[in-house]
């Protein structure tokens, strides 16, 4: 693959699409040019060129060009019927002329041309129509702040070519200079003409725009944030067209089914397309003109309709599901060497990785001792962060630990002090995992927050809701700011659902007519006074006599912080993806043998129990750098579970 | 349909600018529609599907018109219900048909064979009726189509692009059908039709007779009075999809691809829209000329017409049209949505759901909440207006109904496939059949093998019996599982509820609002009161599993009486008094009174459910957590095998459990069995009943409380047992299962209670032939009678045969035992 070949493609891929189709029409449906693409990307250094786009700004700024975007599928609309190409007759010359219409949505019609649509041409009768999948995405929610600077850093040596702020006409002239060097493409010129006059236009638009729906509109709903967005955040969902879709068989039917899920964390690698300001007035005007008989009737008024200057199109060419449990560093998910995702490590490299980080846990262990001077609750919660579902099956999941902190205390000073802690814990893991959130469960929130995402009918989409979270994601439930009052019905349903997600990591979305079951794997902490509204896997009494900092004891300069962050963060990273392997057959009898004992000295003691002990020392191990329960790891939970219970 | 307030609706200029985006959808009507006098050429757009035009449309018309008035059947005129069934004479090949619509005929009219084949053309015969206005609907079936000629790639055509072939029909038959000449003065043709169509009737008689009048003075003139066809149709055209080919497909599965063509799909509607007229045809007059314009309107919108066309008004002065609803043509309209029965989805996805216009009489036959099954054209429709500009040349899709089906609620109905037919017929004939079954249901909870096996029952269930006097006896089985906490009882009854067709699965405390049995809600949209039922409602003919039934709600447990006996829900709220059905088995879970069953108080105590309630159910389970080494030590492995393993052990179980749908279908053949209780047993029965009758009188803390309704239990438990074994009667050993499941529902607190201690089977066994040959005074029998004995009592043959192996005083397939 030529150099020259690469740079066109990044930043014209409308061209190279093009070239593929003029070649041959089959390349659109072929699947060559995603091909091509995923080529590109393997090469890490043109991958890391490729600028990351979030903002409105950036998609002005990289209009056309081969962009990436991270998010979160929040729904899935139905798939739309396009056009591969479109047929364009010239009226006054008679003359045809083809135009690619994939990753497109407007189409450069000039004066004297008309559009045909004509299915009776034999030449070109099959795949005139085609599906596409169009998904809205949103930021990925509750994300903390270092995974995305550690994404720029990835990007930097390209972002700083682009946030050169250099003037558009630059930007024009490069691209004619392309286009007259290759001279066989008149509509694309006049496509950037267009394209480039138009922008500066689009911005003074867009302005006009954002101030004419800012009053009207209420941001938050139209984004449908799971959680509501900071103000500052200038991220904005996007509405992602996606043409192949991978599609694989599912075990047990055949028929195929898409990867592309609801909740996923996904990377595409696409195109923005130039944004075509609405010409509100003459369209109002067009619109006037039709007697729509059935007008009051129509549903149309569905999903199509947001403000493009708000929520963005993005044609994707290709993309790559995000490991949920990769720390935010997928640093180049499109090549497969390096890609953790697609090759599982072996046995060697897993032992070499863990006896890396067996020294990072005494780290981790002073640092929560720092906020928290209590080493009980320090070793919960630690088995807590590193915790992750690795099985569900038929109704069981396991590996889940979501855990309750009890704070009461009789010292009412103490106890003041003691409702700093989900702000502390917040913090701790602010800086330690990639997601995480802490919402504030006071009768207020419960019963105005939306908790359970639920289908709206009426506009046909998913109303977010704060279990609408991609999996690994930290969620502290705050039940310190708790004062008395009354909860209505809603605020029971979502305590209930928060509670289904803590026990069995299971979500029922509300489709009104009955409910759909999502398993997802969100890491439930809940900070209580006494008896907690959410039951959780394991319960922590914190102990009376410790003390409490939210700035810590010990003030340790920015610098070191830095590398004991980027330390914690490699620790619970490489814990959460390493390959548990089953105990030898001696442990396992010892297991087993110990807790049929045990029953019979306390009959009280229930399956439960023993599957609560296995996950424990499991977690225990791991969070050692040890990939094996072995006895003496068994006896030491058994210990640690005896100071535990001891003072509940 | 007419409707008068079309015409207020506020006319607008037209401006459309024809060169834009709508050009695009430009009109592609075919050759063959000369009579369509289509006025507007710019909005009128029909979208029509691919077709390849090598197509001779003329001669397809011609096939079309061939078949409508060649194709003959036999139509057996049963004289009980004045029904018919067609038979098929074109083909060759049908004689199995034959075979087959003899037996149905059998069956239908109760063995008085009295059938009268008639040789019709049943489309001619149908269209003569429509063109006596006696008839609306001309329903064409396709597998019709297909047998007359056997041209299957006619057929396939008309699938494929059912959207022309619609129009090819209506051509055909407009050459069919005839405008008869009538007289305005007639008094006789007042009689014939109902008065609103001999209006029409006449106005289009008038019509055709200008015309003709006008053709023979001056053809152009005629041209200037014809009218659209459109007006003289007054039926509706559908297609039934061939019987093999319309099994559903899942919408999501719904493509590109399938463009055009005929799609049966199944499930849920989330919307309605009204019902609202839609012009079809309209039609104007001219304020100077007094001419009559049409204009035959095919899409959703249209642009009416402003100026007059006529001859007469084009030399002078244009006249302005005026739009007349009485003369104009409408249709019903609606619009629903789809979407996908949670079944169809796949995990993790949500979903999908499309688009649906009904018209005419297919409207009003779904309301949102209803699953159906709908046949349609699967079709792209441009985007109008401002959404056409932004989004370019996209389409929206949508389904132009031709069938709805709205469906039966139960799954009695269930197609059961027949490879899975042969296979439960051989997995029938295998002796452990029953236990492996009753495995199946939730593999990997562990043991409880008689819970299950009560579970598959109830599954099963007993048929219901109505007394002539209108009194029903129920069929269905309800079961409650008390128990301590965390013996997975919620997890079965979670199981149950996804296995069993129609299951639902409700906390007692949870479900708050419409709850249990119903609600009366006001409609957001109406104002008005309507019923909802809860889910017990919702449950009718499948099984309500409710969890936490100890916990419930009082106002619903009031009502659960009714249901768990008569199977109804009553209900009088808010001005709207009506019995609701809830033919439902009832699936409960509730935890002792204490938390934990307690064994130092009564039974009656820990049960904390009031008695009436208590002998609601056939069986009650009460499953004890206890410690037992033995017990515990496979659990305790089982454990840790699927926590380290992060899978359930397979070697547990020496056969792979069967599959959900495998339950299912297997449930579906079992319930056509109707076991009936032969002579012989009904003195055995009645022995039984009295001997617990009197049991329980002695002991003084009864576990169990027999009653008249336990004597319904057992026998409905012994019909379910014959059931799942495919017999027509039921035998002893259905009635000793029965007994027997009763006996162990309580078996856990027994053992406690009489500090017993486990026994191995083989020393059971061995006590238990002691004991029936002491009852019976005989010290000889022959092993293979007691074999069946103990089988019955819940044990395994090899098991039986080890214990025999081992016990003293067995020879030669005899056992011989002398008491001491």
């Amino acid at each position: 693959m030529s150099d020259i070949n690469n740079i066109s493609s990044l930043s014209n891929p409308y061209k190279v699409i093009n070239e593929f189709y003029e070649k041959s029409r089959d390349n659109l449906t072929n699947g060559v040019i995603v091909q091509h693409f995923r080529e590109l990307l393997a090469d890490n250094d043109v991958y890391s060129s490729i600028p990351l786009i979030e903002s409105i700004t950036d998609c002005d700024l990289h209009q056309g060009k081969l962009v990436r975007l991270r998010c979160m599928i929040q729904d899935v609309f139905e798939p739309q019927l396009y056009n591969v190409e479109y047929k364009i007759k010239n009226n006054q010359t008679n003359e045809i002329r083809y135009e690619l219409a994939k990753y497109k949505d407007y189409t450069n019609i000039r004066e004297n041309e008309e559009f045909i649509l004509d299915y009776f041409n034999s030449n070109h009768q099959q795949q005139q129509c085609m599906d596409r999948n169009v998904l809205y995405c949103i930021p990925i929610p509750c994300q903390n702040k270092w995974v995305s600077k550690r994404n720029d850093s990835t990007t930097n040596s390209n972002n700083q070519v682009n946030k050169k702020k250099r003037p558009i006409e630059d930007d024009q002239q490069e691209d004619d200079d392309i286009n007259n060097n290759n001279n066989n493409n008149n509509s694309e010129i006049i496509d950037n003409n267009n394209n480039n006059k138009k922008i500066k236009q689009n911005e003074k638009e867009l302005k006009k725009n954002n101030n004419n729906f800012g009053k009207e509109i209420d941001f938050e709903k139209l984004y449908n944030y799971p959680v509501p967005a900071n103000k500052e955040d200038k991220r904005v969902p996007f509405i992602v067209k996606v043409y192949d879709d991978y599609e694989i068989p599912q075990p047990g039917s055949d028929i195929p089914i898409s990867v592309l899920k609801v909740s996923e964390l996904v990377e595409f690698v696409g195109i923005v397309p130039q944004f075509v300001p609405d010409d509100h007035s003459s369209n109002a005007e067009k619109e006037r003109n039709m007697m729509n008989m059935l007008g009051l009737l129509s549903f149309d008024s569905d999903q199509q309709t947001f403000p493009e200057s708000l929520v963005p199109l993005f044609h994707c060419i290709t993309f790559k599901l995000l490991n949920p449990y990769e720390n935010g560093n997928h640093e180049f998910p499109f090549n497969s060497t390096t890609s953790t995702t697609t090759t599982p490590a072996t046995q060697t490299e897993q032992q070499q990785k863990l006896d890396s980080i067996k020294s990072i846990r005494q780290e981790l262990v002073d640092y929560i001792l720092n906020y928290i001077n209590d080493p009980l609750f320090a070793e919960y919660f630690i088995f807590y962060i590193i915790s992750k579902v690795y099985s569900y099956n038929s109704g069981i999941c396991l590996g889940n630990f979501s855990l309750n902190i009890d704070i009461n205390c009789k010292d009412k000073e103490k106890q003041k002090q003691f409702k700093d802690i989900p702000k502390i814990i917040e913090r701790i893991l602010e800086n330690v995992v990639c997601r995480s959130y802490r919402f504030e469960a006071n009768i207020d929130n419960l019963n105005d927050f939306n908790i359970i995402p639920t289908k709206n009918y009426d506009e046909n989409r998913i109303v977010s809701g704060l279990l609408q979270l991609a999996k690994n994601t930290h969620l502290i439930i705050d039940e310190t700011t708790i004062s008395e009052g009354k909860l209505e019905s809603q605020a029971l349903k979502g305590l209930a659902a928060i509670r289904n997600v803590s026990m069995l990591q299971k979500i029922e979305y509300d489709f009104i007519y009955h409910p759909i079951e999502f398993q997802t794997d969100i890491q439930i902490i809940d900070v209580s006074v006494g008896k907690p509204l959410v039951d959780c896997f394991s319960k922590v009494k914190i102990n009376p006599t410790a003390t409490t900092n939210i700035n810590g004891t010990t003030t340790i300069d920015m610098d070191q912080n830095q590398s004991l962050f980027t330390r914690l963060q490699k620790y619970v990273n490489i814990l959460q993806n390493t390959v548990f392997q089953p105990s030898d057959s001696q442990v396992t009898d010892h297991i087993q043998n110990d807790f049929v004992s045990s029953r019979q000295k306390d009959p009280n003691l229930s399956q439960e129990i023993f599957h609560y002990w296995l996950t424990l020392s499991r977690l225990m191990s791991l969070s050692f750098g040890e990939n094996k329960i072995s006895i003496a790891r068994w006896e030491s939970m058994k210990a640690l579970e005896n100071s535990r219970t001891s003072l509940l | 349909m007419d409707s008068p307030d079309k015409t207020k609706r506020p006319f607008r200029k037209a401006a459309f600018d024809a060169k834009k985006k709508n050009e695009f959808f430009a009109n592609d009507n075919n050759n063959n529609n000369k009579n369509n006098n289509n006025n507007n050429n710019n909005v009128n757009k029909v979208f029509n599907p691919l077709i390849p035009n090598e197509v001779n449309y003329k001669n397809e018309q011609e096939k079309c018109k061939d078949f409508l008035l060649n194709f003959k059947s036999f139509q057996y005129i049963d004289p009980t219900t004045n029904s018919y069934r067609d038979i098929d004479v074109n083909s060759n090949s049908n004689n199995e048909d034959e075979d087959e619509y003899d037996i149905n005929n059998n069956n239908n009219s109760n063995g008085i064979r009295k059938k009268i084949p008639v040789q019709i053309n049943k489309y001619k015969q149908m269209i003569d009726e429509i063109s006596n206005r006696k008839r609306k609907i001309l329903v064409i079936e396709l597998d019709d189509i297909f047998r007359y000629k056997n041209d299957s790639e006619f057929v396939e055509n008309i699938e494929s692009n059912a959207n022309t072939y619609i129009r090819l029909f209506t051509y055909a038959l407009d050459e069919l059908i005839k405008v008869q000449d009538l007289d305005i003065n007639d008094p006789t043709i007042y009689e014939e039709r109902n008065n609103t169509e001999i209006v029409l009737d006449l106005i289009a008689n008038q019509r055709m007779n200008l015309l003709k009048q006008n053709t023979l003075k001056d053809p152009k003139v005629a041209k200037e009075l014809d009218f659209p066809r459109e007006i003289l149709r007054r039926y509706e055209l559908r297609f039934v999809p061939r019987r093999e080919r319309s099994t559903p497909i899942p919408i999501r599965l719904i493509k590109s691809e399938h463009v055009g063509h005929l799609i049966t799909m199944t499930g849920i509607v989330t919307r309605v829209t009204d019902v609202r007229p839609m012009v079809t045809v309209a039609l104007y007059t001219c304020d100077s000329c007094d001419a009559e314009i049409f204009q035959e309107i095919k899409a959703r919108e249209f642009l009416p017409i402003f100026f007059c066309k006529s001859k007469k008004c084009s030399e002078g002065k244009k006249g302005t049209l005026t739009l007349q609803t009485r003369g104009s043509v409408f249709k019903k309209f609606q619009e629903i949505r789809m979407q996908e029965i949670p079944d169809q989805v796949p995990i993790g996805h949500t979903p999908r759901s499309i688009k649906v216009f009904v018209r005419g009489e297919l409207t009003r036959l779904a309301t949102a909440g209803d699953i159906i099954t709908l046949s349609g054209i699967f079709l792209p429709t441009p985007y109008t207006g401002q959404k056409a500009f932004k989004a370019g040349l996209l389409a929206d899709t949508y389904l132009e109904a031709l069938s709805i089906i709205p469906h039966k609620k139960t799954y009695d109905q269930l197609e059961v496939k027949e490879d899975m037919k042969m296979l439960i017929d051989q997995e029938v004939q295998d002796p452990d059949f029953y236990d492996k079954l009753a495995q199946s249901i939730a593999p990997e909870i562990f043991g409880h093998l008689d819970v299950k096996k009560a579970l598959l029952l109830m599954m099963i269930g007993a048929s219901s019996k109505k007394m002539k006097d209108g009194m029903n006896i129920r069929g269905d089985i309800n079961i409650c599982l008390m128990g301590d906490p965390g013996v997975a009882k919620s997890q079965l009854l979670k199981h149950i509820s996804k296995i069993a067709p129609r299951g639902i699965y409700t906390s007692g405390k949870g479900s708050s609002g419409v709850g249990l049995t119903a609600a009366v809600i006001r409609d957001a949209v109406t104002g008005e009161f309507v019923l909802e039922g809860g889910s017990l409602v919702l449950a009718d003919m499948g099984i309500c599993c409710i969890d936490e039934f100890d916990k419930m709600e009082d106002s619903d447990r009031t009502a659960i009486h009714e249901v768990m006996e008569q199977q109804t829900i009553s209900i009088a709220k808010a001005g709207i008094t009506t019995t609701l059905n809830a033919r439902t088995s009832i699936l409960a879970a509730a935890n002792p009174a204490f938390g934990r069953y307690n064994f130092k108080k009564s039974p009656d105590e820990n049960f904390r459910l009031p008695h009436s309630l208590l002998s609601r159910f056939d069986l009650l389970f009460l499953i004890v957590d206890r410690p037992d080494e033995e017990l515990d030590k496979l659990l305790s492995q089982h454990v840790t095998f699927v926590h380290q393993n992060a899978r359930p052990p397979t070697e547990d179980m020496d056969f792979i459990p069967y599959k959900a749908d495998f339950i299912r279908s297997f449930v579906c053949e079992a319930r056509k069995f109707n076991p009936s209780v032969p002579k012989e047993l009904t003195e055995h029965i009645s022995s039984i009943y009295a001997n617990i009758r009197i049991q329980e009188s002695q002991s003084t803390q009864p576990l169990t409380y027999t009653t008249a309704r336990s004597l319904l239990g057992i026998l409905r438990l012994a019909q379910a047992r014959a059931r799942s074994k495919f017999h027509t009667e039921i035998s002893e050993s259905d009635i000793e299962e029965a007994i027997r499941l009763l006996y162990v529902s309580k078996q856990s607190i027994r053992i406690e209670k009489q500090k017993k201690e486990r026994v191995d089977p083989i020393s059971e066994i061995y006590r238990l032939v002691v004991d029936y040959m002491k009852s019976n005074n005989v010290t000889r029998m022959e092993i293979s009678r007691l074999e069946d004995l103990i089988v019955q009592k819940g044990f395994k043959v090899d098991q039986f045969r080890k214990s025999m192996s081992e016990s003293p005083g067995i020879h030669m397939g005899e056992v011989n035992i002398t008491f001491v």
